[in-house]
């Protein structure tokens, strides 16, 4: 990632700690510390293991209107990340081409599951609607059509690193000329779809926690949310004096070919991303103060990346500050990498690292510097945010203090 | 920053349809008014796909065709997946509705209330990027896997971005897959907008120098590629040769404001996608190149449809009803 310098100009967080309120509070609740997973309202879990997941409540209360009833909700959960976004980057109409990139996993599964229902058990009836209103595509779509963005508009799926590669392409479409500023981001809602899958492959929590790198780990929570950050090459951003939060400095995405649904049992593929973000950015591993860890609290995702940490930062691995946020809002797939860049961003303006909570006993097989027990201050000049999904897929992002 | 002079080289090819492999073979049943079966059935392939089969469960239809195009892409292009060159491959996805059937039959499942009745082997087939994964272990890809899910356009988005991981050199031959299978959750919609027939379809890309040094048979070279939405960012003076893929996925626009081509007038010659395989899907991206390519080389497939095809330049316009659309220069 060299030639031209790509900055971040503006940033929102849409997750089950805010419930919309912003991303100012989404970062004092996750430096809080607070839990933000909490029982399952709005599909019927009994008779599960699971009870727990990170569901945002009042969502429509901050969307006044913008979005019709009729679409997904996590079109209508996007379109209000992206006027936060926009609103903290203080896009304006001829501001220069812009465009949008979101990664989701399952996209706007609500209208599909209604289609299905209909489909399948009520009215037995195909309904053309519905259907339309379940392409992922639409997701980006509709936010660009809201906010005239005429530059790319690009919706991609690389499971949980999903997000983290939009950013990578978004930089990408500012590197080669084809757009100003771009959205990145991504969103994933809470549906009984993504639920009942998780419960089927036993990945959930069974005792209401989220514990990543804890011995006494059962799993994850499956929760929703949106993020998007808006990058912008730095030059066209001193030209309209934007607030400059930091500079995206590498990021690298790979894969491990190894298994469908587990990661490589050493973390093979993500230390390579790891290796090669660090590349991208000029960097050594003793420059970066903070990595924003996958941590799903799964056993095999928290081994795996302990030992691709390991792999990648040699020596420095036991010195560089961890955390996993997803103790705090659960597992949002599709958006759950850009939400970790943005505890990044947010850790290097605020030098300010935020907490693991519920990592209380410590495993042997996991024994890095994972932060616990409260947030942490201290400089961070360099932070990285590490995805890892099914497929194998796996990515690392750098950001730098400007 | 990409040198836009810079051009990458289409060095192989693919289209698995019912009929088989290739596009002529596609494009001759069709001038000759033969009854086309619309779905493929990957029997035909039998052969390779128990040299491909890999543990004890057999692959699913999607996996089966989309791997055997893949195959077929990368021996057109002599490329050889090994070990030294694994993670210098990339395999880019075009996909908008090909898992849909493991959705459905997820949700059939679960729908049955009890908290025991879910399909673990099903689900992580839900996300329409476990496709390309699940290639990537078929092959031992290891270089970057994006799945684009922009409906008709997406693999002409893979395409673009595949540009880019070439001249960014993170990696040295990608493989564009573009699908476009039936589903019978909404055949009916399906054949509302066009649809014709199944097609799986890809393309190779390297970088043109390299692909010439090694003596590579290039089929044409990508010059311009450019994306957007709302507006249109197409040269308006183009006096070439056009290939044009009008998005009717559902049969009307999702968005209030038109996005419309230039009338046709000043064109030499108008190829319309559509009018040709029918409606193509998240396929057409790829589909459009390779026609392209087969102008470029003088085939004579639709030359009783068409005047002036003849053309050392062809750009390519896709796109959807969202208001996405993408336009590439292929050259000679």
């Amino acid at each position: 990632m060299r030639d031209k310098t790509i900055v971040i100009t503006g940033i929102s967080a849409i997750t089950s700690l805010d419930n919309g309120a912003g991303v100012d509070t989404f970062w004092q609740r996750l430096c809080r510390g607070d839990n933000g997973l909490n029982a399952i309202r709005s599909i019927d879990v009994k008779g599960f293991e699971c009870q727990i997941g990170g569901e945002i409540v009042g969502l429509e209360k901050h969307l006044n209107g913008m979005v019709p009833d009729i679409c997904s909700r996590a079109v209508k959960m996007f379109t209000l990340a992206v006027r936060q976004a926009v609103e903290d980057a203080v896009i304006i109409e001829n501001i220069g081409k812009v465009g949008i990139c979101c990664g989701s996993v399952l996209g706007c599964i609500d209208i599909e599951e209604r289609y299905f229902e209909k489909t399948f058990f009520a009215d037995k009836k195909k309904d053309r609607e519905l259907l339309i209103g379940s392409s992922i595509q639409i997701i980006p779509s509709f936010a660009a059509e809201m906010f005239d963005f005429k530059g790319p508009n690009i919706s991609v799926n690389t499971a949980c690193s999903s997000s983290s590669d939009a950013v990578i392409l978004s930089a990408n479409e500012i590197r080669n000329g084809r757009a100003d500023i771009m959205l990145a981001g991504g969103v994933e809602i809470f549906s009984e779809f993504l639920f009942r899958g998780f419960s089927a492959i036993g990945a959930l929590t069974k005792d209401g926690k989220v514990r990543p790198f804890d011995k006494n780990r059962t799993g994850l929570a499956v929760s929703e949310g949106a993020g998007v950050l808006v990058l912008e090459e730095k030059e066209h951003a001193l030209a309209r004096n934007a607030e400059i939060y930091c500079t995206l400095a590498g990021g690298s995405s790979t894969v491990d070919a190894y298994n469908l649904v587990r990661p490589h049992v050493e973390g093979q593929g993500l230390s390579k991303a790891i290796m090669e973000a660090l590349n991208s950015a000029g960097a050594q591993p003793q420059d970066i103060d903070y990595i924003s860890a996958h941590g799903t609290g799964t056993y095999h995702n928290d081994l795996a990346e302990t030992k691709a940490i390991k792999r990648a930062f040699g020596k420095e691995a036991k010195s560089v500050k961890i955390s996993a946020i997803k103790s705090m809002i659960g597992h949002t797939m599709g958006s759950s990498a850009v939400l970790g860049a943005i505890s990044c961003v947010r850790a290097i303006k605020d030098n300010i690292i935020p907490p693991t909570i519920n990592c209380e006993t410590p495993d042997v097989e996991c024994d890095l510097n994972y932060v616990t027990g409260g947030f942490c201050e201290t400089k961070v000049n360099m932070a990285m945010v590490l995805a890892a999904g099914f497929g194998g897929q796996n990515s690392a992002l750098i950001f730098k203090e400007e | 920053m990409i040198n836009m002079n810079q051009t990458i080289a289409i060095s192989g090819k693919s289209c698995v349809t019912s009929l088989g492999e290739g596009v002529e073979v596609w494009i001759d049943a069709i001038l000759n008014g033969e009854a086309i079966e619309p779905v493929i059935n990957p029997d035909m392939f039998q052969t390779e796909i128990n040299a491909l089969q890999k543990g004890p469960y057999e692959m699913y239809r999607v996996q089966k065709i989309t791997a055997i195009t893949l195959l077929k892409a990368l021996e057109d292009a002599r490329v050889k997946i090994t070990e030294s060159n694994a993670e210098r491959v990339s395999i880019l996805f075009g996909s908008s509705y090909e898992i849909e059937g493991f959705k459905s039959d997820f949700f059939k499942t679960y729908r049955k209330s009890e908290p025991g009745l879910t399909s673990p082997s099903i689900f992580p087939y839900t996300s329409s990027s476990v496709i390309v994964s699940a290639l990537s272990i078929l092959f031992g890809i290891r270089g970057t896997n994006i799945t684009f899910s922009n409906g008709i356009t997406s693999a002409s988005e893979a395409i673009i971005a595949g540009r880019d991981l070439l001249f960014s050199r993170k990696t040295d031959v990608v493989i564009v897959i573009g699908t476009n299978f039936f589903c019978d959750d909404f055949d009916s919609e399906l054949h509302n907008c066009g649809f014709r027939q199944e097609c799986c379809a890809a393309i190779v890309l390297e970088r043109t120098e390299e692909a010439e040094s090694t003596g590579k048979h290039v089929y044409a070279k990508i010059e311009q590629l450019h994306h957007g939405f709302g507006a249109n960012n197409r040269r308006g003076d183009w006096k070439g040769c056009f290939i044009t893929n009008r998005g009717n996925s559902f049969g009307r626009s999702f968005v209030k404001k038109e996005v419309r081509v230039k009338p046709w007038e000043s064109v030499n010659s108008c190829v319309d996608l559509n009018s040709v395989f029918g409606n193509t899907f998240s396929a057409s991206g790829v589909l459009g190149i390779i026609l392209g390519s087969l102008f470029l080389a003088g085939s004579t497939v639709l030359e009783e449809c068409y005047n002036n095809i003849e053309s050392s330049e062809i750009l390519f316009i896709n796109e959807d009803n969202y208001g996405n659309h993408t336009s590439v220069v292929i050259k000679k």
